[in-house]
């Protein structure tokens, strides 16, 4: 990659302190980089540091060692807004007061756009709002009350949010999940347009065949007994999703087929 | 709901005017009318009863709805700001340290006038060492700010010393009159308060309620969760804290005027929020409404409902509230099931 990556992280090693105990490193330590307009899918076992990782680019976790950085700059030098206003992080779950609307979560979006007396949405800002609804399959939602749609709903409101903020890297953990096969494909895709705009996108997925199908490169994160989990192999699909890298990471038998469409089928077998 | 919030004016401003005619002596809104409007035209006794009206009932009147707009405008601010349904303006601490501040004023040998602002000072300095308790020490977390539970948790330990406090100085000093005075503005009496108590009060609440509706959109992003306010750009830290400034003047310039008139900090925003509801600015005028109803419902019977007899306006506030509280919450427990 170049010199002129996106986002940068380097020597970044992950953990959660606790008052009065030696700190303990999670993850780490790691180095990725990615472009503009590309998709970086994270894999790996459940409660390897999946989240932990995108929690650090999302700064949402400080880093114990090592440095993120977004166009050559550290994150942590930024201010919320300015920061804000490049990247966007849809996280696992989210609190939503019982009385917003789809269009009103949607809309605050927009806030690292707006000065802080601004209080109601401009015509450029309805004009986002609008093409954000529509191309996340909300506008027959619009007017709903978030904590009343179904998971998958739920979870597009929340990326409709974050597509507001028209970030350069948009952080994504766990995107599919509770979504229905259709909507996962058209995430799936959304992504792609994204891509197309020059967006960068890191997101946390369960599935190989979505993940190779869709992302230009792939970390998969493998946990270490006794030491801190870290990033086994990271490059293009082809060259990460072997059967011996997933075996080795995932502790499963993994074999890899053709499927029809020229995409990668991948069946798993107990050890 | 606009419709709902139209109806709930219209109660209130029924409620006023039902404050200025009813008591020791009863007149018509007719009469009412014309005292006000056609004064030159009075015989004697009706320039008493107009006396009344405007040097006491008056005063009395916009006191009661002063303090429960303000009060249950903080509770609003607070319940939003927890993500709480049970939080109140007691909860911070505020009413207390109010309160040991006008204690402090009784037994100092204070002018009895200037308890208002000695009441204002208790309460800010409180807050202020809640505040200081509740900085989370996780940095971690980032630009996370004010811990609310934390908050929550130092605001009723303070609340408890200072209460403790409060008692202690009353049974040592019982016998003296003062001690009987303090202790009927702690049961939450607003009899006797004039314009000149009135107006440096009504100029903490307008600056509180300008800072209140200046943050509606804060208090909305923060609805999301500190960290993801945080995510979206907000500036998490000032944010609360001058959501909490609000909330601690208006608190501090109701517990000034009337002592501790619990509950409808709890419950006025509750019935904004629940029969109410859309925007948080909505929210914030109907909690306006809601807690200056409760008061003016609960004076309006302080005043009449033993004749010749004043009850203490913080009892009856309980006493009358609690059980419409109750009573809407099982109403609308049906209509959350049924969702």
């Amino acid at each position: 990659m170049t010199e002129q990556a996106l986002i940068k992280v380097d020597n970044l090693v992950l953990g959660y302190n606790k008052p009065g105990d030696t700190p303990q490193a999670v993850l780490g330590p790691c180095h990725l980089e990615l472009n503009s307009g590309q998709i970086l899918a994270i894999l790996g076992p459940n409660g390897c540091g999946k989240s932990t990782l995108i929690k650090a680019l999302a700064r949402r976790l400080k880093p114990q060692k090592g440095t993120v950085k977004l166009a050559d700059v550290d994150i942590w030098s930024l201010s919320n807004a300015e920061y804000a206003r490049k990247v966007a992080y849809v996280p696992q779950s989210l609190i939503i007061p019982a009385e917003m609307t789809v269009k009103e979560l949607v809309g605050l979006g927009r806030n690292p756009h707006q000065k802080w007396w601004q209080s109601g949405l401009g015509s450029a800002d309805k004009e986002i709002v609008k093409n954000t609804l529509v191309l996340l399959d909300l506008e027959a939602l619009q007017n709903k009350l978030v904590t009343r749609l179904s998971g998958g709903e739920r979870q597009r409101a929340i990326l409709g949010m974050a597509l507001c903020q028209k970030p350069a890297l948009l952080l994504l953990d766990e995107p599919t999940a509770g979504m229905d096969f259709r909507h996962q494909l058209e995430l799936l895709e959304i992504l792609k347009t994204l891509k197309g705009q020059g967006i960068a996108v890191v997101t946390v997925l369960h599935d190989l065949s979505l993940a190779s199908s869709t992302a230009d490169s792939i970390a998969l994160v493998k946990a270490n007994k006794n030491e801190s989990a870290t990033i086994k192999a990271i490059g293009q699909a082809s060259a990460v999703l072997t059967p011996a890298l997933l075996q080795d990471v995932f502790d499963v038998q993994i074999s890899i087929h053709q499927g029809d469409d020229g995409n990668s089928l991948y069946q798993m077998r107990r050890l | 709901m606009p419709l709902r919030l139209f109806l709930l004016t219209i109660a209130v401003l029924l409620l006023m005017v039902a404050n200025l005619c009813m008591g020791d002596v009863v007149i018509s809104p007719r009469t009412l009318w014309s005292l006000f409007n056609n004064p030159v035209a009075l015989n004697i006794k009706d320039t008493a009863i107009a006396t009344v009206i405007s040097e006491i009932r008056w005063p009395r009147m916009l006191t009661a709805a002063l303090v429960g707009l303000s009060l249950s405008v903080a509770g609003y601010l607070l319940q939003k700001l927890s993500r709480n349904d049970l939080a109140d303006p007691y909860l911070t601490g505020v009413a207390s340290g109010a309160a040991v501040g006008a204690a402090f004023a009784i037994f100092g040998g204070l002018d009895f006038a200037l308890m208002p602002t000695a009441a204002l000072i208790g309460g800010a300095a409180t807050s202020a060492l809640v505040i200081l308790l509740s900085r989370t020490g996780s940095a971690s977390l980032g630009d996370a700010g004010i811990s609310i539970p934390r908050l929550l948790l130092s605001g009723i330990a303070l609340s408890s010393i200072s209460s403790a406090a409060i008692n202690l100085v009353l049974s040592l000093f019982s016998s003296q009159t003062t001690s009987q005075g303090l202790n009927l503005w702690l049961l939450g009496g607003i009899s006797g308060r004039s314009w000149s108590e009135l107006t440096p009060n009504t100029i903490f609440v307008s600056i509180g309620l300008i800072i209140a509706f200046a943050t509606t959109k804060q208090l909305k992003l923060l609805s999301l969760g500190e960290e993801q306010a945080a995510s979206l750009g907000l500036n998490v830290k000032s944010s609360q804290l001058w959501i909490l400034a609000a909330a601690i003047i208006l608190t501090a310039a109701a517990v000034s005027l009337s002592g501790l008139v619990g509950f409808v900090g709890l419950i006025g925003p509750q019935i904004a929020r629940r029969f109410v509801g859309g925007t948080e600015r909505l929210q914030l005028v109907a909690s306006a409404l809601s807690g200056a109803l409760l008061t003016l419902v609960a004076d309006l019977m302080a005043r009449t409902l033993v004749s010749g007899q004043e009850l203490p306006l913080g009892s009856l506030m309980a006493l009358g509230g609690g059980p419409v509280f109750i009573f809407l919450l099982a109403k609308n427990l049906d209509r959350v099931q049924a969702r």
